[in-house]
This record gives C-alpha cells, sequence and structure tokens, in this order.
C-alpha cells in the first residue's frame, strides 16, 4: 500500500496547505483571486474528507467525493446556526479550514505510525 | 452467466493485448478527448450569440460544436473497453461532456445567464451585508442555509457579490453529481462498466435546468450524497419488505428468521454478509446522513420530501440497513418546517397542501398549461415531452428486461417510481413534473445501463450506448437550451439595472411588464431589496388600454414609479404570452409619446421610463378618488 500511502500523504499536504491558506488568506485579505481560490479550496478540500477516511478507512476517491457534500452540508448550517443565535460574523466559517488542520495533523500522525501500511480503519468488505 | 462482460470490471478485448497495446489504446481515447474540447471549445467561440432564436442556442452553435461532441461520444463508448487507466479516461470524457453542453452558454453569452439566479444572488448580498433574513419578504428566506452559506463564504473570501459564482455554477454542479450517479449505479447494478453508462447518460439526460445558482442546484447534490451514503457504505441486501411481510421464504435469503447465515446456492447473489462497518464507522456514517438531511431541510423545501421518500424505498427494498432513518429524516423535516419556515406556511397553508392529491390537476399545471405561447415555444415544450418520454421510455423497458438475481431490480424502480409520488403531493408552481424528472434520474440512467448491458455482446452495448448519446444531443440542446431567448441575460439589462438603482428614489415603484428577465429583481445594495416595491404589470392582452394599465400601477406609489423594459421581457412577452413580435417597440412608442413618462435611461437592450404625473391627469385622478 505504498502508493496508497503516498496518495494520502499528497492529499494530506494538501488539504492542510489549502487550510492554511483558506486562514490566512482572509485574516490577511491577501486580494484576489489567491483569496477566492484559498477560501472555495478550503471548503471543497474541507475536514469532512479526512474525517471520512479517519473513521472509515475507505478509498480516498469515496472520502473525496463524500467529503465535499459533507464539507458544504457543514457550511449551511454553520452559517444557518450564525444567522440563528445572532452571532453572524463571516470569520466564523474559519472554523472548517481549522478542523482541516487539525484532522489533517491526526491522519498525519497516524500515516507515521502505520509505516507502509494503510492510513485509516480497514474498511470491511462489502 | 449469460453477459459476461458487462460484469467483468475490465472487459477482455478480442485477442491477447500486451501492456504497449492497451497503453496505447487509452493514449488514443485520451487525444480524441482533447482533440474533442479543442474543437467544441473553438466552436462555441465561434457561435454567434445573435443567432439565438426562438428555439434557442442550437440555432447559433456551429456545426463544429456537433463534431466534437460526437467525437467525444464515441470515444467515450470505445473507452468502456479500455482497461488502462480507464476511470481516469472515462471520468475525462464525462469532465469534458459536461463543460462542453453544460457549459456552453457561459462561453458564448456575455454576462452569466438565467434571471432567476441573479434574484437569488441579490438574497446572499442582503445576508451578506446585514446577518439577517427577511422570512415576510419571500418564501426563499424561510429555508435560507444556502443562502446563509453561500452569504458566508461570499464574505470571507472577499467577494462584493455572488455573482462572480453564476456563470459556471451548473458546470459545477453537475461535475459534483457525477460521481454519486456513479457510486449508486455501481452499487445498484453491480458493475463498473454499467456505472460508467449510467454516469455517461446522466449529462445529457439533464436536461431539466434546476443546476443553476439555486438552493435545490445543491440540496440534489446533498441528495444524492444521502443517496449514496444509504445505499453503499450503509447498504444492505436484506428482503424486500412485502417478502417479509407475506412470509416468502428464498434459498437466496441472507438470513433465516433467527438471524442465523444459510448455505447458499452456488452463484446465489446473497454471500453470506460480511461484517458491516465496525462501530465508529457506523456512527459516523450516521452522523453524516444526519448532517446531510439537516442541510437539505434548512436548505430547500422539496428536496427534504425526496429523500424521505428515497429513504423510505431504500428501506422497503432492503437496500439500506439503517431502517430508523427514515423516521429521524421525517423529525428533521417537521421540525424545520415547525420551526424555521412558521413565518411562510402559517400564511400559505392552502398553498402548501391545497394540490395534495391533485394529481390531475397537479399534471395540468406542469404539462398542459406550459403548452402556451407561439408556435416556436410550443415545438420547444413538444421537443421537451419527446426527450422525457424517450428517457423514461428506455428506463421502463430497461425494468422490463433486466432480471438479475440480486433483488437489485427492486431497488432501482423503486427509487425510479418514488419520484413520481412528488406529483400527487403538489404542483409547486408549476414545476412539479419537472422535479418529479430530475428526481427520477438516479433510477432512470441505472435502468437504461441495465438496458444496454442486455444486449447480446458488448460491442452491441457500445453501439447502443453510442447511438443513444447522439440521439440525446439535440433533444438535450432543444430542452435545455430553448428557451435561451428570453433567459439569457444582456449586459445591457444589467446595466439598466445598475442605472435604475441609482436614479429611482427610494421608494418608488419598480414597474416590469411581466415577470421575466432580471430588472424585476436584482439588487446591488443591500437596502435595494425593500427599498423598492416591485410591481409586475402583466400584459396578456395587448392594445391601447396597455398604457392605462401601466399609468394605474405607476399612480398608486405617491413616490413613482420606474418603468424598466428589457429585451427578456421582450422575448418572453412574445414567445409565452402569444403577445405581437413587436409589442416592446409599441409600448415604448407609447410611453415616449406620454406625457406622463420621461425616458430616463436606454441601451440596446433596455429602456428606463420615468413616471411624472401630468398635472391634470394628477387632478383628475385625485379627484376620481375622492
Amino acid at each position: 500500500m505504498i502508493s496508497d500511502n503516498r496518495a494520502t500523504l499528497a492529499i494530506i499536504t494538501t488539504s492542510a496547505v489549502v487550510a492554511v491558506l483558506a486562514i490566512v488568506a482572509p485574516l490577511l485579505s491577501i486580494g484576489q483571486p489567491i483569496q477566492f481560490i484559498a477560501v472555495f479550496g478550503g471548503i471543497l478540500l474541507g475536514p469532512g474528507s479526512l474525517a471520512y477516511r479517519l473513521a472509515t478507512g475507505s478509498k480516498w476517491a469515496e472520502c473525496l467525493t463524500v467529503g465535499v457534500a459533507l464539507n458544504i452540508a457543514a457550511l449551511m448550517m454553520v452559517a444557518l446556526v450564525a444567522v440563528a443565535l445572532h452571532l453572524w460574523h463571516p470569520k466564523v466559517e474559519l472554523i472548517i479550514p481549522a478542523v482541516t488542520c487539525g484532522l489533517a495533523i491526526v491522519l498525519y500522525r497516524r500515516s507515521a505510525h502505520a509505516g507502509n501500511r494503510d492510513i485509516g480503519y480497514q474498511r470491511s468488505p462489502r | 452467466m449469460r453477459y459476461p462482460e458487462w460484469q467483468n470490471s475490465a472487459p477482455a478485448v478480442s485477442g491477447v493485448e500486451d501492456e504497449s497495446a492497451r497503453r496505447k489504446r487509452a493514449l488514443l481515447g485520451f487525444a480524441l478527448c482533447f482533440l474533442a474540447i479543442a474543437i467544441g471549445f473553438f466552436a462555441l467561440k465561434l457561435s454567434p450569440v445573435t443567432k439565438i432564436g426562438p428555439y434557442g442556442l442550437i440555432q447559433a452553435l456551429s456545426p463544429l460544436y456537433y463534431v466534437a461532441i460526437a467525437l467525444l461520444i464515441i470515444s467515450f463508448s470505445l473507452s468502456l473497453r479500455v482497461a488502462c487507466h480507464r476511470s481516469v479516461l472515462l471520468g475525462t470524457h464525462l469532465t469534458i461532456l459536461v463543460f462542453l453542453i453544460h457549459g456552453a452558454p457561459s462561453i458564448i453569452e456575455a454576462a452569466a445567464r438565467f434571471p432567476t439566479g441573479y434574484n437569488l444572488v441579490g438574497f446572499v448580498d442582503y445576508i451578506a451585508d446585514t446577518g439577517n433574513l427577511l422570512q415576510n419578504f419571500d418564501a426563499r428566506f424561510c429555508w435560507p442555509s444556502f443562502f446563509e452559506g453561500v452569504a458566508m463564504l461570499d464574505k470571507v473570501a472577499g467577494l462584493n457579490s455572488a455573482i462572480v459564482l453564476l456563470r459556471w455554477w451548473p458546470v459545477a454542479m453537475n461535475l459534483l453529481y457525477l460521481p454519486f450517479i456513479f457510486g449508486i449505479a455501481k452499487q445498484l447494478l453491480g458493475s463498473e462498466l454499467k456505472a460508467w453508462v449510467a454516469a455517461g447518460l446522466f449529462p445529457l439526460a439533464n436536461w431539466v435546468g434546476q443546476d443553476y445558482f439555486s438552493p435545490q442546484s445543491l440540496a440534489y447534490l446533498l441528495y444524492l450524497a444521502f443517496v449514496f451514503i444509504l445505499v453503499v457504505p450503509l447498504g444492505a441486501r436484506d428482503r424486500q419488505a412485502w417478502q417479509v411481510l407475506f412470509r416468502r421464504h428464498n434459498t437466496d435469503h441472507l438470513t433465516d428468521r433467527q438471524g442465523r447465515h444459510r448455505q447458499r446456492r452456488p452463484g446465489s447473489w446473497a454471500q453470506p454478509q460480511q461484517d458491516g462497518p465496525r462501530a465508529a464507522a457506523t456512527g459516523f456514517y450516521l452522523g453524516a446522513v444526519v448532517l446531510l438531511m439537516a442541510a437539505i431541510a434548512t436548505g430547500h423545501q422539496l428536496t427534504p420530501f425526496m429523500a424521505i421518500t428515497s429513504a423510505a424505498v431504500l428501506v422497503i427494498a432492503g437496500r439500506t440497513r439503517v431502517r430508523g432513518i427514515v423516521v429521524v429524516a421525517v423529525l428533521i423535516t417537521i421540525a424545520w418546517i415547525c420551526y424555521g419556515a412558521v413565518a411562510f406556511w402559517s400564511a400559505h397553508i392552502d398553498m402548501m397542501v391545497g394540490g395534495l392529491g391533485n394529481v390531475g390537476g397537479n399534471v395540468d399545471s406542469g404539462v398542459t398549461q406550459r403548452l402556451a405561447g407561439n408556435v416556436y415555444h410550443e415545438r420547444v415544450v413538444d421537443a421537451r415531452l419527446v426527450t422525457a418520454a424517450f428517457i423514461w421510455g428506455l428506463a421502463l423497458l430497461g425494468a422490463l428486461v433486466w432480471r438479475p438475481r440480486n433483488g437489485n431490480r427492486a431497488a432501482v424502480l423503486l427509487l425510479f417510481l418514488a419520484a413520481f409520488g412528488m406529483i400527487a403531493a403538489g404542483n409547486y408552481g408549476g414545476e412539479g413534473v419537472l422535479r418529479v424528472y430530475l428526481f427520477s434520474l438516479p433510477g432512470t440512467v441505472c435502468l437504461i445501463a441495465a438496458l444496454i448491458s442486455k444486449l447480446p455482446q458488448f460491442w452491441h452495448g457500445q453501439v447502443a450506448l453510442c447511438c443513444t448519446l447522439l440521439l440525446m444531443t439535440p433533444l438535450f440542446l432543444v430542452s435545455r437550451w430553448g428557451n435561451e431567448l428570453y433567459e439569457m441575460v444582456r449586459p445591457g439589462e444589467l446595466a439598466a439595472m445598475f442605472e435604475l438603482y441609482q436614479i429611482a428614489a427610494p421608494g418608488s415603484s419598480i414597474i416590469p411588464l411581466n415577470s421575466y428577465g432580471p430588472p424585476s429583481q436584482y439588487y446591488n445594495a443591500a437596502e435595494d431589496i425593500t427599498g423598492f416595491p416591485t410591481v409586475t404589470v402583466p400584459l396578456t392582452t395587448f392594445g391601447p388600454q396597455a398604457l392605462a394599465q401601466i399609468t394605474a400601477a405607476a399612480a398608486d406609489n405617491p413616490r413613482g414609479g420606474y418603468v424598466i423594459m428589457t429585451a427578456d421581457q421582450e422575448e418572453a412577452g412574445w414567445l409565452i404570452e402569444g403577445l405581437p413580435k413587436n409589442w416592446g417597440t409599441t409600448i415604448e412608442n407609447m410611453l415616449a409619446h406620454s406625457p406622463e413618462y420621461k425616458l430616463r435611461y436606454s441601451n440596446p437592450d433596455a429602456e428606463i421610463f420615468q413616471y411624472t404625473p401630468h398635472p391634470v391627469a394628477k387632478n383628475k385622478r385625485r379627484d376620481k378618488k375622492k
């Protein structure tokens, strides 16, 4: 599973880098189009896919596919709660890339422990 | 097995192929792909927007465009046999297909299309600017999570308006739908190849145009993810509910009544159930479906009901192990309606339940009433009906001939039929039938893929797929882009709208002459959304009384009014409402010659007239009121 490990490391690294950019870009008001790409990338490569991988050990293709939908759903719910509780501040959204960073660290540490083994729990064959 | 090639993940090609030959075939597929996108993009750049006519975009498309699409379809069908990098190759084909067919107007037209999208941008921008909702302003604010999510993203991304998202939104949505369609089809059809066929059919079958910047486009993505999780990771191979009810025992069944695994017949579909996902994974999946359901229920009015129906159907068909999800989905939906949407349903309870059970009336408003307008528009509507009939017909044929031994047929068929239940629930503003079609699509494409896979030889299936897609292409182009003459947005119309908010006094009425076109509701500042009441004057009949009708609407507001006329409105009046072709020019002349109207702004696509009551007329009206 070395190639899978490489893919895992590549995806974790990309997610983490994009998440950091997604946090830094709005805070520093880097400007367009980098800020736009970073923030949207931070949602598309957000915590959903990493959490999915961590919890289920599914293939990355499945994790990334479902992850996008989960990230969008999470964004909608965060925004809904923010408006409902009169806590509207757009930077609340930065919770999402922050969680991505946390999950990336967890997955990276697991990858370091796993060595050549696959990361995440093995999914049962169906 | 009778047709082994469709079951294999890598169908054998004639003779023994060595590695280099396989690579060459894959390389040829990629080359054809990139040739198709190059030709297609060039063709779209050559297609003049001015040639868009009453049949829509199809009249403007360069012949080279069809060459590109045909090349792509033929290459896709041939690539089903490719063993090397097949997933990447077929995925590339579908990405390019979506880009070329769903992105065509985005390349041809100067501004992002579809007026309603601009309206929704106004909602998003209002939330982004104020952090508040306007629940009594528009029913859609009662299901606000889509608007709030995009508003939050816009602000963080540093965008001034969500308008930049409009142009490529349909392409992005269709690309995001495809993996779920593929995953659901792969699970239910039991074959990767059939799943690719189903995924290949989807972009051309999805002509209903609900993928524009809107809550329903995103809710549909979440719905597909919801069904995917229920069917794939939380999937099951249990007996169907009716088998349990009628105590029909089959040796194929997974477990006996005591829950023990039985000995299967050789070749039986129901292999002993492997261990399911471990507890933590199951917990995660459940959390994921609840999150998705919550986002769906708070984001769109109709999609949660389809999610509930689909979940119920999967439980009945024994294809998901979480039977309780139906109850959870119902509770989430009801909870939101009772809490978040109370402002809507308390005032519109008749609208919500009025169409319940009125199947005839709902079909009438969704189909018959849409067969209105002039002869060109009727032909476009006819093309839509033919397309839907063709695709549903193929699906029904698939349901008749496809008889797998694993019981998935019932699940696919029920998933297909479940969407039709929606027509009994209401007409949804006359769009009920369109939504039925949209939600039937996952089942539909699975059944058509199953039909194609039943052909005796693998190459027969490839030819059938190729012919089906080639036939669907013109039908798609007319059905999807047939209304482009009034659904496209011209730069002049946007410029006029911006100008209107600059010149109009706050509180004055904005008077469009029908409900088509961005000027009816398009805002460039948060206060614009409520600051300018829109009074639509529906000119369904045309004559000398038209001016009096417009004036009556304008005179109602003491702060005055602005009549805005756009090319979209003129084309819609001609195509849909049966007005004469030159009705717009006639009205413009009437307004221009009336002492009560003053032309304030004009460009080739739009005009703005300010209502300034003539003193004599003003006094007469005042006396009349007294």
